[in-house]
């Protein structure tokens, strides 16, 4: 049964081969548009008031995007949409102090008069002159209110802990890259999907399942006043597999495997994504029946790409540039450079430049910034001794110009974000032997079992100062792995817990198995692609923390048609 | 919602149907397996579903709404946004209790303001349509035995008056009515957008415009446990332009109009489209250089637009929703009810004086047309499977009957085919088209010269008439948060907006008859007494078609003619200026 369904859609793969992709490497009269429109808004209102604009730039965002989703053989979703969004920085004073200065002693609530402004899909000139010259007006008058109340809050407050600029000096970059378009062939596709998310319905037990595949063109457009013309575009494809489930006592259990590219080619065959979805319901079924866990405090393996997302969520986020200077930020590592953060056989490095890891594609690959600056490779942590920030155009105390990790989504202003982080170690060690040393240091501290965490799914973690800034990390698949030989054992129900500066200062050793992490962060600038590249990290001790339970019980009746199985292959 | 079809409408749709078999035996084909999936699980939820040693459900109805969305916004000749959408949404209402007191009508916390909705397969593919019916049906139940165990809580605590039963007993239909046919064209409205937006290169005074053009083409499913089977086709089209401009001295000037269709037949063509834009651009620019006022305090007349509009805010808001939910916070009862989303305030006036005795006002879902003019609120069926009915609600000026969806009031038990909701959204009372009425008519000619006298009297140079007003339903487009803003701010900063909007266009008018338009201003002190204040109207009946709670699939319309008001109180727009643009718009010159 199950060999001749996979042979019909290996069929199926070879018709998707036809996909085609459509590049372009000339200026886009977009490009030109904005240019003009910017040179005659420079040209004016540069001195139009007593305050000069002393620096305007445009960002046009291109978001093409596809998504087709099917559960138990349907389409749910099928999906295009198109926009161009505009942003513009615009500022009045000069580099050391403008309007983007942080007010201090109140919280600002004073935001533009209008919502994203959304410009033609067409490349007509006039049209995308007039609307990005309503919205340079709107800006310029908003922003000359800001800088006047930022001058008042200068002059009443005392003085900042960190005195640096507000804007960094920065070579003009021109640029014009291919654009992309990638499409894929629709009717073969959601005969794809509807055929794989059919798989789900043999097992009672999964409650909600489906098979995605989105496609998002994303192709950006920056001109500035300094100089700086680029255009750049970058396709992200993934397809992914969810399902999920409730246990007897009403938790809720959830698996899913994500594939990114950047082009349909690049995903799986059927055959690979087919396995991937019996591990996944395998590993459901398991969680489902797994037993409760207790708070627990001791060893711990985190797998490779567990690790990439424990490192992003714990460590990326605070050495993140403007986190060191906002006077409402917990700035852990503000006043740590040339110290030691981290045990000396790890650097962190973060790295845009590099498109693929190990014929891995990368999502948090770009050449320049949303700033204009362009990618470079930033050693963060040389074995240990913390080097460097990602920044952005906003200098901190020591680092006064941006290493392009300046990034948002579209319609939000930049703030410095992670891009490929890297995890290196200088300690590598095979995963077997990652493992005996993780039943020695569980002997050594009493513990009959260690933890080894599977997959975790994200995390929050508060840098601010008005809360504890401490972090917890959602893991998704955990096992106890015994010292007495027993076999290892699934658990559910807990929450990694701990504070940063201790937690880094656990891990032992790590593996040599490196493996890339593809997501999307969400932070203040909205929602970008990101990838964290690490191996397996062995930790003295962890702390997990019993999580929260939905309280609902599991569906009263069966589901409404047969199911073929009854249980899941493992 | 909209399936009175003009005769024309029938014959296309024959046409249609003899030359596209293939089209057409899909929607046969999506209602045999929708139909037979609902079927088949309610059967199995009244007869099996049942938590422990809880209560079965008395009434489960399941609504399908399937439905293709079209949305494009142009301006300037070229699109900003182009979207169609396909979607099914399943909406359940599934009840525990009895019918005097059941989960419904109650709202605890956040839940109970709306409807929750799932998502179904768009393929009609019976188990997996089945199995999101049997999903969303386990949530909604255990979700209802949640609700009424908090509602027992609170009511056994709290002496209430006469409570009306929660449901009534929803009379045994079956109206299936022809489905639509998915034929949403996008690369037509595409085109026909950005063909009407070219005039507006032609108006630099003009700083932002927007055409937005939103067709859906819906049929509806629904069945219930009583043996009610209903189906409905509707398909709206919708056009909505907004115009923002700056006055000389900075003001914001909004304007923009709407008009919609329910066929495809009836939609504009590429010149009638275009034609409509550039007046709509054309009385934009005179209002853009009209004079300012102070205030005004004194009598003013309501021609068409503003007539529908000014009944909707003050009538419409009041009639509809009935009866009103029992709130488990009241607080959030009374920040409701003032936010505007509760209204109903004829709930107790029944039997009282709510207009003038020259009044009558009904409302009539059966009906297509009012004299020669299309309305477009009909339906055959309303959103709870019943048969929707002529209702006469004002005679001699007094309410004499109220509007009812599926809870009976303290005084009217039976549905009179009034249950309009949509996806999301609670089923509650609401008009269809709602035709206003007067004994006291004079031609309008007479109208303004009675106007004019009333000034005369009280030493006023000049009289208002209203032309337009904002919608404050409106999405509109970019503009909504200036829009917002304004809003705000006409609040005066108590929280409560105005009960009257912001009028876009308004005129002075002379003895002599001579208008002139007049821009800054909004309404002061409007309650809804003011409509006991209507003097005269005119003779002629204009038709003014709106979207209850700004939603596609609840079209309305209301039938009025202009009215003359005893005294209106206008004050100055109390917003804070922005200065004009510091450069001329890329379309002036060059």
């Amino acid at each position: 049964m199950k060999r001749t369904r996979s042979a019909g859609l290996l069929l199926t793969a070879i018709l998707l081969l036809t996909v085609s992709s459509l590049y372009a490497v000339e200026q886009s009269p977009l490009l030109t548009a904005m240019k003009t429109e910017l040179d005659r808004s420079v040209r004016t209102l540069g001195h139009a008031d007593s305050v000069p604009m002393y620096f305007l730039s445009y960002q046009v965002t291109d978001t093409d995007r596809r998504t087709i989703s099917a559960s138990y053989g349907a389409i749910i979703v099928d999906d295009h949409s198109r926009s161009r969004i505009l942003d513009i920085d615009l500022r009045f004073g000069d580099y050391r102090l403008d309007n983007t200065r942080e007010i201090r002693g109140s919280y600002d609530y004073s935001f533009s008069n209008s919502g994203p402004t959304m410009l033609p899909l067409q490349d007509d000139e006039k049209a995308i002159r007039t609307a990005i010259w309503e919205a340079t007006d709107d800006k310029y008058k908003t922003e000359l209110e800001q800088y006047t109340k930022v001058k008042t809050n200068q002059d009443v407050m005392v003085e900042q802990e960190d005195t640096s600029a507000d804007f960094s000096v920065e070579k003009p970059n021109v640029f014009v890259g291919t654009t992309v378009a990638v499409t894929c062939d629709t009717a073969a596709w959601e005969t794809r999907l509807r055929e794989l998310s059919g798989i789900f319905k043999d097992y009672p037990f999964v409650e909600k399942s489906s098979v995605d595949l989105s496609i998002t063109n994303d192709n950006r457009y920056f001109v500035s006043s300094e100089g700086s013309s680029i255009q750049q575009g970058q396709c992200y494809v993934r397809m992914s597999v969810f399902c999920s489930g409730t246990c007897t006592d009403g938790m809720q259990i959830q698996r899913y495997e994500g594939f990114d590219a950047a082009t349909t080619d690049g995903l799986p065959a059927d055959s690979v994504v087919v396995k991937t979805i019996h591990r996944l319901v395998g590993e459901l079924e398991v969680l489902l029946k797994a037993p409760l866990a207790e708070p627990y405090s001791g060893p711990a393996i985190l797998l490779n790409r567990a690790t990439g997302v424990y490192f992003h969520e714990i460590f990326g986020h605070r050495i993140e540039g403007h986190r060191q200077k906002s006077e409402t930020e917990g700035q852990t590592f503000a006043k740590k450079v040339n110290q030691k953060i981290l045990p000396d056989f790890i650097s962190v490095i973060d790295d845009p430049t590099l498109s693929e890891f190990n014929g891995k594609f990368l999502r948090g690959h770009y050449l320049y910034d949303d700033e204009g600056v362009k990618t470079e490779k930033v050693t963060v942590v040389d074995n240990g001794i913390l080097k460097n920030f990602l920044m952005s155009r906003s200098p901190v105390r020591g680092f006064p110009v941006s290493n392009a990790h300046g990034r948002k989504q579209a319609g939000l202003s930049v703030v410095s974000r992670q891009g490929n982080l890297m995890i290196r170690s200088s300690k590598e060690l095979p995963f077997d032997s990652l493992l005996a040393l993780l039943k020695e240091e569980c002997r050594k501290q009493g513990k009959p079992y260690g933890l080894i965490f599977n997959d975790i799914s994200g995390g929050f973690t508060s840098t601010g100062r008005y809360g504890p800034q401490a972090f917890k990390v959602i893991p998704l698949l955990v096992y106890k792995y015994y010292t007495d030989g027993r076999p290892m054992e699934a658990i559910r129900g807990v929450d990694i817990v701990g504070t940063p500066l201790a937690s880094f200062e656990q891990i032992i050793a790590t593996g040599n198995d490196y493996d890339v992490f593809n997501g999307t962060c969400g932070a203040e600038s909205g929602s970008v692609p990101v990838s964290a590249i690490a191996p397996s990290i062995l930790v003295a001790s962890l702390e997990v923390e019993k999580k929260f339970k939905e309280q609902q019980k599991p569906p009263i009746l069966p589901p409404p048609y047969k199911p073929i199985k009854t249980s899941g292959i493992y | 919602m909209i399936t009175r079809y003009s005769r024309k409408t029938i014959v296309i749709g024959i046409i249609a149907a003899l030359l596209g078999m293939v089209s057409f035996a899909y929607a046969q084909q999506a209602g045999d397996v929708l139909f037979k999936a609902m079927q088949d699980e309610l059967d199995r939820s009244m007869s099996q579903l049942v938590m422990e040693n809880l209560e079965r459900p008395y009434f489960v109805s399941y609504t399908i709404d399937d439905a293709q969305q079209l949305e494009v916004h142009a301006n300037l000749g070229t699109l900003t946004q182009s979207n169609l959408d396909r979607g099914r949404y399943l909406s359940i209402d599934l009840r525990v209790g009895n019918y005097s007191l059941d989960n419904s009508n109650f709202v605890s916390g956040y839940s109970g303001f709306g409807a929750d909705y799932a998502q179904l397969p768009i393929d009609n593919n019976y188990d997996a349509v089945r199995n999101q019916i049997y999903l969303q049906t386990d949530q909604v139940y255990k979700d209802a035995l949640e609700t009424i165990s908090k509602k027992r809580a609170y009511l056994q605590t709290r002496v209430i008056a006469n409570r009306p039963d929660d449901f009534l007993k929803l009379p045994v239909n079956r109206i299936l009515d022809k489905s639509e046919e998915f034929d949403l064209n996008k690369a037509k409205f595409e085109e026909l957008a950005k063909a009407a937006t070219v005039v507006f290169r032609d108006y630099p005074d003009i700083i932002s415009s927007d055409l937005k053009i939103q067709a859906a083409i819906a049929n509806q499913y629904l069945l219930n446990s009583n043996g009610t089977r209903a189906l409905r086709g509707d398909r709206i089209y919708i056009f909505d332009l907004s115009m923002m401009g700056k006055a000389a001295d900075g003001e914001d000037i909004f304007d923009g109009d709407r008009i919609v269709y329910n066929s495809l037949a009836a939609i504009p063509s590429v010149g009638d489209l275009t034609a409509w834009a550039k007046a709509n651009a054309d009385r934009m620019s005179k209002l853009i250089k009209a004079d300012t006022l102070e205030e005004y305090i004194g009598p003013a007349v309501f021609t068409a637009d503003a007539a529908g509009e000014f009944f909707r805010q003050l009538f419409v808001r009041n009639i509809s929703n009935l009866p009103q939910p029992t709130y488990e916070n009241e607080q959030m009862a009374a920040m409701i009810g003032r936010a505007g989303g509760g209204g109903g305030e004829f709930a107790e006036k029944l039997n009282r004086r709510v207009l003038p005795a020259s009044f009558t006002v009904y409302d009539d879902p059966t009906i297509g047309k009012v004299g020669s003019s299309p309305v477009i609120g009909g339906y055959n069926v309303d959103d709870a499977g019943n048969t929707p009915q002529k209702v006469v609600l004002v005679e001699n000026g007094k309410l004499v009957n109220l509007l009812i969806g599926i809870s009976p009031t303290k005084k009217i038990k039976d549905a009179n085919g009034h249950a309009r909701g949509a996806v999301g959204k609670l089923i509650t009372a609401k008009p269809s088209n709602l035709v206003f009425e007067s004994s006291e008519k004079v031609p309008y000619a007479k109208l303004k010269e009675a106007l004019i006298t009333l000034c005369k009297d009280v030493d006023l140079p000049y009289g208002l008439i209203v032309k337009r007003l904002s919608d404050p339903n409106a999405s509109i487009g970019s503009f909504t948060i200036r829009m917002g803003n304004r809003m705000m701010r006409g609040s005066g900063g108590s929280g409560a907006p105005e009960a009257l909007s912001s009028p876009w266009e308004i005129y002075k008018v002379y003895p002599d008859g001579r208008e002139e338009p007049v821009r800054g201003l909004q309404f002061n002190n409007v309650t809804v007494r003011i409509l006991k204040d209507i003097l005269q109207t005119d003779d002629q009946m204009f038709v003014y078609n709106y979207l209850l709670n700004a939603d596609p699939e609840m079209p309305a319309s209301i039938v009025t003619p202009s009215v003359l008001i005893e005294e209106m109180e206008l004050k100055k727009n109390e917003e804070k200026i922005m200065k004009p643009p510091l450069l001329p718009s890329p379309l002036a010159g060059k």
